[in-house]
């Protein structure tokens, strides 16, 4: 890992030494809990602070609608866009290329730097396995080497634990972990990808009805509104949501339950055709709702019934702007006679 | 809106959003050709079908409603050419995500029916009505203030 | 008549929690299944857990829900919604949460229009604080002129949690007085030992924390309103509520209207100065269009503005913000960067 680190540092002193970008979207270290900070790095000396690590699991993509939004310009005085260098996840990458579809950044001045993928460690993972070891979840300082983690507690314990069991579940299931299409690619391990057979979505839907319900109940149950996934998913780019419209005022503005049961329903059927099931929305939740189940549905679908499967090519069309005639309507009612 | 039907019992209430052009002159045939069919609906013309954003259905549901209908041109019918062929895959979608979380899925119903197909309308409303009476009251996404 | 200091055994608090269970609801930090500790209403102390650092969430829900019904309206009648009513008991909310109620009461109960709601549910609570014997590395509660032992805010506090097998109770208002008082049996006197040892405890616990020197800070933070700092510091913000929603001290809120037919209530819920919409003017105008803007606002209520109104920062270092930034903001950094100016 501090291999990839360094090789990111070194490609970030080239990129800005070369005046090719104006700006680069990278991790440096945290200090507040188990996670990599996001950082944003505006030259060559910036760049010594980058670093890489099992913890550098936000998705940065999110960064980049609003770097690319402006305010009308005057003809003849445009302000130019920034040249931006984004360090990308296989997971952020596809991100990325979603909305370079979506036009919400210009592929050309996008320099991505892609990282191929071991799968990120779970911080909640982290914390459990902490509390087993020394009966607490904080931690000052985390160390990794190739298949083992090392986590430091503030009065000076070393507690080593494997890697593996510590990766997130989005991870596990992860069937594309090498990015594709990046301007450059740094040399590291990736994990073997996932064959997509038996996910969270898939487990569930076996699930009784009623049972379905009640798991749903009482996972958005714990919902607070702060609207962390929304913010943290790179696809979630409205400047206005319908969770906040007062005219008309689609839901209501608290915790109710119908009121955020309809936020999450809406806002994943939004993300048909985007998300790229990178798990952002979960580690970003505060309360630790597992959404997997139901936001991964509306990926699944749009793979099976329009074979789409979003973050990859440029030039399809996104698969909720189109039709082919014979989509499925299997779902259409038929009444008894007429 | 009043729950007790003339027979006193208890009766649904769907929400049905029809298209302007082919389901909603369905319906108006269904009426002027004097069809019975069940007073469970409140009807809602929209442009076409492909205007239906899934927000109105769960937001009828959240007012309250124990059934959704939505129903637009046939295949190939429609007055802007393509309007219901895009719903389609929105409403496949939705279908399925409400299905999926655990929203019965008679609960919400999609259909095509054109402007000469009364007794097609009057059955559809029969059967969405009957579905709902089977399954009672809506409560699950229906807000209590 | 009242008693100030007694120690009870552990074994004793479920005694206790009856005790107070026969005339209020208690709510205690309580481990659910996914492992968050948060309050919940508990009937025995088997469910209570005060080993952890703190709750996912602060209990300022209990005071001043996410939620709260004003008035209803039928057509055109239009009733008040009817007062919360019932005693209920915190026990053990940290010192740092605790500390925060009298700000929530300088916002809600400090002008000439107490919020009855609020006020009713203060007047209707007891408050028994935990002594905190670990803070986190994420607490930075001594840099804000708490203490992990403090009892501003409560009418008890409560030590010993971990170590020892009594716990020893000290009353700081009237109402915890009479809290001892009425279980007298349960409690025996607490001698120089135990209170030697909750000294001790109390000096370690503060040791165990870094602390900031923030003197000066609201000169410096008013002298920086335009400073490039508010941007390269923010730049990361993804500008969700988190760091609001789970403050204790946080406490801004927005009124709306819920109607379906012809009744509606009449609502009032949590907002947070992170989301644009919280200043959006009717025009279309919005005085804080950037998240630098609003982070500021965020840091300036807390460090300055409240310095001017209450007199004291609005912030007790809990460390919640710290935690649970999903881009590890940290308002530490913030903190430190302005301290750091010329």
């Amino acid at each position: 890992m501090a291999g990839v680190a360094e090789d990111i540092r070194r490609l970030a002193g080239e990129l800005f030494q070369a005046g090719k970008i104006d700006l680069l979207i990278g991790f440096e270290q945290g200090t507040g809990s188990y996670r990599a900070r996001p950082v944003f790095v505006e030259s060559a000396a910036g760049a010594e602070g980058l670093t890489w690590d099992s913890t550098c699991s936000s998705n940065l993509a999110v960064y980049l609608p609003s770097l690319f939004r402006r305010e009308p310009q005057k003809k003849g005085a445009e302000r130019a866009l920034p040249r931006v260098a984004v360090v990308a996840k296989a997971c952020d990458m596809r991100s990325l290329v979603a909305l370079i579809k979506e036009k919400q950044a210009p592929r050309e001045n996008l320099f991505i730097i892609g990282i191929p993928c071991r799968g990120m460690v779970d911080e909640r993972k982290l914390a459990a396995e902490m509390e087993k070891a020394t009966g607490r979840v904080d931690v000052t300082d985390l160390s990794e080497s190739e298949d083992s983690i090392c986590a430091t507690t503030p009065d000076g314990r070393k507690v080593e634990m494997a890697r593996e069991p510590l990766v997130q579940d989005a991870c596990r299931e992860c069937r594309f972990p090498v990015p594709q299409g990046a301007d450059a690619t740094v040399a590291a391990p990736s994990r073997p990808p996932a064959n997509g057979d038996d996910g969270a979505v898939l487990q569930f839907s076996r699930r009784a009805d009623e049972e379905r319900w009640k798991s749903f109940e009482e996972e958005i149950s714990r919902c607070i509104r702060c609207y962390a996934c929304r913010q943290a998913c790179p696809t979630c780019y409205c400047t206005e949501c319908f969770a906040e419209t007062n005219r008309p005022a689609w839901i209501g503005a608290t915790a109710e339950i119908t009121d955020t049961m309809i936020f999450h329903i809406i806002r994943i059927f939004h993300q048909a055709g985007r998300c790229v099931e990178c798990d952002a929305c979960v580690r970003a939740c505060p309360m630790g709702i597992d959404l997997r189940p139901f936001a991964g549905k509306i990926a699944l679908d749009v793979r099976e019934m329009f074979g789409f499967t979003p973050g990859f090519d440029l030039e399809s069309p996104p698969p909720l702007i189109t039709f082919k005639d014979d989509d499925r309507q299997d779902f259409i009612t038929e009444p008894h006679r007429g | 809106m009043n729950e007790q039907g003339m027979s006193g019992g208890w009766q649904p209430r769907i929400v049905a959003f029809l298209c302007n052009w082919c389901s909603y002159a369905g319906a108006d045939l269904a009426g002027v050709s004097r069809m019975q069919y069940p007073p469970s609906i409140r009807v809602i013309r929209v442009p076409c079908s492909g205007r239906i954003n899934p927000l109105f259905i769960v937001s009828a549901l959240q007012s309250g409603a124990d059934g959704v209908l939505v129903s637009g041109c046939h295949p190939g019918d429609c007055h802007y050419l393509s309007g219901n062929l895009v719903a389609r895959r929105k409403f496949a979608l939705v279908k399925n995500l409400l299905a999926h979380v655990g929203i019965e899925p008679e609960r919400v119903q999609f259909s095509w029916v054109s402007a000469s197909e009364g007794a097609r309308f009057a059955s559809l409303v029969e059967k969405v009505t009957e579905d709902a009476r089977k399954l009672g009251p809506q409560r699950k996404l229906a807000k209590v203030l | 008549m009242g008693m100030d200091k007694g120690l009870l055994r552990r074994k004793d608090l479920d005694a206790l929690i009856s005790a107070m269970r026969a005339t209020a609801v208690v709510y205690a930090p309580v481990r659910d299944d996914r492992g968050s500790v948060m309050f919940h209403e508990v009937d025995s102390a088997l469910d209570v857990r005060l080993d952890g650092t703190n709750t996912l969430t602060s209990p300022k829900g209990l005071f001043f829900p996410q939620r709260e019904i004003l008035m209803r309206f039928s057509g055109a009648a239009l009733t008040n919604a009817d007062l919360p009513d019932g005693f209920f008991v915190v026990f053990g909310i940290r010192p740092c949460d605790a500390s925060s109620l009298p700000w929530l009461d300088c916002v809600l109960c400090g002008g000439e229009q107490p919020d009855p709601y609020y006020q009713e549910r203060r007047k209707n609570a007891l408050v028994i604080a935990a002594a905190c014997d670990r803070p986190g590395p994420g607490c930075f509660c001594t840099s804000v002129g708490g203490s992990p032992y403090g009892t501003a805010g409560a009418d008890v506090l409560m030590s010993g949690a971990k170590e020892d097998d009594a716990l020893l109770f000290e009353a700081v208002t009237e109402k915890g007085r009479q809290l001892l008082a009425a279980n007298a049996q349960l409690f025996s006197p607490a001698d120089a030992q135990a209170t030697r040892g909750r000294e001790e405890r109390a000096e370690a616990a503060r040791r165990s924390m870094k602390v900031m020197d923030l003197n000066g800070l609201k000169d410096k933070l008013d002298a920086g309103m335009d400073s490039p700092l508010w941007d390269s510091l923010t730049r990361t913000c993804l500008g969700c509520g988190v760091c609001a929603y789970i403050c204790p001290a946080c406490h801004c809120f927005d009124i709306t209207d819920e109607k379906l037919g012809g009744d509606g209530v009449r609502v009032r819920s949590w907002d947070s100065c992170q989301f644009p919409r919280f200043t959006l003017h009717a025009s279309g105008h919005n005085p804080r269009p950037l998240k630098k803007a609003r982070m500021r606002q965020r840091v300036m209520h807390k460090f300055s503005y409240a310095v001017e109104t209450a007199g004291t920062v609005f912030c007790s270092g809990c460390g919640r913000c710290v935690r649970s930034c999903p881009v590890d903001l940290d308002i530490r950094r913030i903190l430190a960067a302005f301290k750091d100016l010329p």
